[in-house]
């Protein structure tokens, strides 16, 4: 027999363990089965039996764990290894201190097993120890499915404790799934037990006449109910009003889907990061002071930024051409009043980002000084104040009446040139050949359209690390694929 | 309210400074007041949340972690993102740490019978307090890389750690 519930916490005495939550969690996961019971103590351990009655995925599941002797052989041969469940209370932590609290619950493979988490198991037991005060009140919120990451859908205990069975069944069998430290996307055993979870979140649902509602397998991260964890792009947060707006999942979405996902992305993000946070909590600071800011900030500058990304991810993604640029710039601004009011309050920021103050108020120039440093920062230059200045300038050549051609002529030549003016990080010379090559092949097929750019930005890596053979040779080998003539 | 001392660290980093202002007993535990001050021209993002509690049996020292550093992942239900705070540049804040009353944590001696043996520190039991402070002058952000898998991103965002050396006021009167 396999399983069984800790009573008592052995050298910390009565009252740190939260058994009755183990019975109560484990009769919902068998759906209320009667014949679930338990055997009488033995030590601080009680078995727990079960003579299904009952169909249904987690029921089933259940009666495997508890009905099977587990054997696995972790290369010293077969050892029996029981599944002990472990219900604890927020001030519960694992051996090397890290809190219950930070993980919500765990499945500790046996001492000695060389499976991850082994280490922290000094016992020849599968531990099951999960969170019973659900993160001490505060709850735990997780990735709904099809939300894009969005942490709002709650977990009970059975559901924390089914998860962790979930791992357990595979530490007892020896299959446990590769695992990761990120959250998102979450590791194969971490989208695996994930997947098991929402069997019982259905059957909860439909036992209570509900419809089910999934977490997304693929993200493993939680936080706080009731409290944002997700940060990201903190100007246009505060000018869009939510850290949920459209306009900032625009910029997370193109932030961790595309771009920082190559070395030469991340290192970019890296030093754009540090740039931005140098200035931008302070330009939201003033607008929380000054909401009459906020419109200007998210129409001058905020919603701009976005629709010229978009144009610049088509340019990158889609077919990238003159003509496609043209007509998506013409679908996203049909309404020409608009447009025209968009280019006001873009000549606004404008004047604002230039310092410009003939006209400005107080609490304009001030911004205006708050965000000198964009025009400074090489990294924000290139990825926040040239792209602006590429989508006035479109927007002025389309309300000055000019053909969807001409438009896209001009976005396409603006695109291309800015492109191969990417600042260059250090990182490029810390790379070996191959991943100088991996991420060369990329950025020419993102954003290096033309044979013009290619060989000025080539020519600009060439010279900035002369002396890095990595980089000679990657572009050597460029060179003799296309013959140095492309 | 236990007004309480606190000893610079000797090798601390430049940066983010702080000392414990006071560690008073509350119903559920106990609560550390943490004066923080960003003397850089930049925000500060910190952790907010504790994340980890070493109790030393020998030294008497209780280890706080605002930090992820050391810490493994094992297979868990839930990867909880640490709370982040800010501090504006040239600035001062003040932020709480809660405590339990007792940190019950499995133990790492192997037990004869091979039973589950754990352990019990009450926090007032702490000779000195050792708080850690993960931060960085930018947010977090989590690290999409697929080569970033083996290490913990948010280790890896934390700039630098600030350590605050405190002795319970209580223990220098005893």
């Amino acid at each position: 027999m396999t399983l069984f519930i800790q009573n008592d916490a052995t050298g910390a005495g009565a009252g740190n363990l939260n058994p009755d939550d183990a019975r109560i969690s484990l009769s919902i996961i068998s759906n209320l089965d009667t014949g679930l019971g338990q055997l009488p103590f033995v030590g601080n351990r009680q078995e727990v039996t079960y003579v299904r009655t009952l169909e249904g995925i987690p029921p089933t599941r259940l009666d495997d764990l508890v009905n099977t002797n587990f054997n696995p052989d972790y290369g010293s041969g077969p050892q029996t290894v029981p599944i002990v469940l472990v219900a604890v209370l927020e001030n519960f932590t694992l051996n090397d201190g890290r809190s219950i609290l930070t993980i919500g619950g765990t499945a500790l493979p046996p001492q000695g097993s060389g499976l991850a988490g082994a280490d922290l198991n000094n016992t020849n037991d599968c531990l099951v120890i999960y969170d019973t005060t659900l993160n001490n009140g505060n709850g735990y919120c997780v990735a709904r499915d099809g939300t894009g990451g969005t942490l709002d859908l709650e977990i009970s205990n059975p559901m924390l404790l089914y998860h962790e069975l979930s791992h357990a069944s595979r530490v007892v069998t020896n299959s446990l799934l590769a695992l990761s430290n990120i959250c998102d996307p979450s590791s194969p055993e971490e989208n695996a037990a994930i997947v098991d979870e929402n069997d019982i979140r259905t059957q909860i649902a439909n036992t209570n006449g509900e419809t089910p509602v999934l977490r997304d397998p693929g993200i493993h991260c939680g936080g706080d109910c009731g409290g944002s964890t997700i940060t990201c792009c903190i100007i246009a947060s505060v000018a869009s009003g939510s850290p949920l707006s459209p306009e900032v999942a625009a910029f997370r979405s193109m932030r961790d889907g595309l771009l920082r996902k190559s070395e030469i992305g991340f290192a970019f993000f890296q030093s754009l990061h540090h740039d931005y946070y140098g200035f931008s909590p302070q330009v939201s600071k003033l607008m929380a002071q000054h909401p009459a800011l906020r419109p200007l900030v998210l129409e001058g500058f905020v919603r701009p930024l976005v629709s010229i990304l978009h144009l610049i991810e088509l340019y990158a993604l889609g077919d990238g051409s003159a003509k496609t640029l043209g007509e998506q710039f013409i679908a996203d601004h049909i309404d020409r009043e608009s447009g025209a009011m968009r280019l006001n309050m873009i000549c606004l920021a404008h004047d604002v980002l230039n310092g410009d103050d003939a006209e400005l108020t107080d609490v304009q120039r001030e911004l205006a000084r708050l965000l000198y440093p964009a025009l400074e920062s090489e990294h924000l230059k290139w990825s926040l104040v040239e792209p602006f200045q590429i989508y006035q300038s479109a927007l002025h050549t389309y309300l000055n009446g000019c053909a969807t051609e001409q438009i896209g002529k001009q976005m396409y030549e603006a695109i291309c040139s800015w492109a191969g003016r990417m600042p260059l990080d250090d990182v490029w010379a810390s790379l070996a050949i191959s991943e100088l090559q991996g991420e060369l092949e990329i950025l020419e097929n993102l954003l290096l359209h033309t044979p013009e750019t290619r060989a000025s930005f080539r020519d600009r890596l060439q010279k900035k690390f002369d002396d890095v053979t990595a980089v000679e040779i990657a572009l050597r080998n460029k060179e003799s694929k296309f013959g140095g003539n492309e | 309210m236990t007004k309480s001392q606190q000893k610079p660290h000797a090798e601390e980093p430049p940066g983010m400074r702080g000392s414990i202002e006071s560690m008073n007993e509350i119903d559920d535990g106990t609560e550390l007041t943490i004066r923080l001050h960003n003397p850089l021209d930049r925000a500060i993002h910190y952790i907010s949340d504790v994340r980890a509690m070493i109790f030393d049996t020998h030294t008497r020292r209780l280890r706080v972690q605002l930090s992820e550093q050391g810490l493994e992942m094992p297979p868990g239900g839930i990867a909880m993102k640490p709370r982040f705070r800010q501090i504006d540049p040239r600035s001062k804040a003040e932020t709480k740490v809660r405590l339990p009353k007792t940190i019950m944590k499995l133990s790492n001696v192997p037990s004869p019978t091979g039973d589950i043996l754990f352990e019990e520190h009450a926090i007032t039991e702490a000779d000195e307090i050792v708080l850690e402070i993960g931060w960085a002058d930018t947010p977090y952000y989590g690290d999409p890389r697929k080569k970033s898998l083996d290490t913990s991103p948010i280790s890896s965002w934390e700039q630098q750690s600030l350590r605050i050396t405190f002795t319970p006021h209580s223990k220098l009167e005893n």
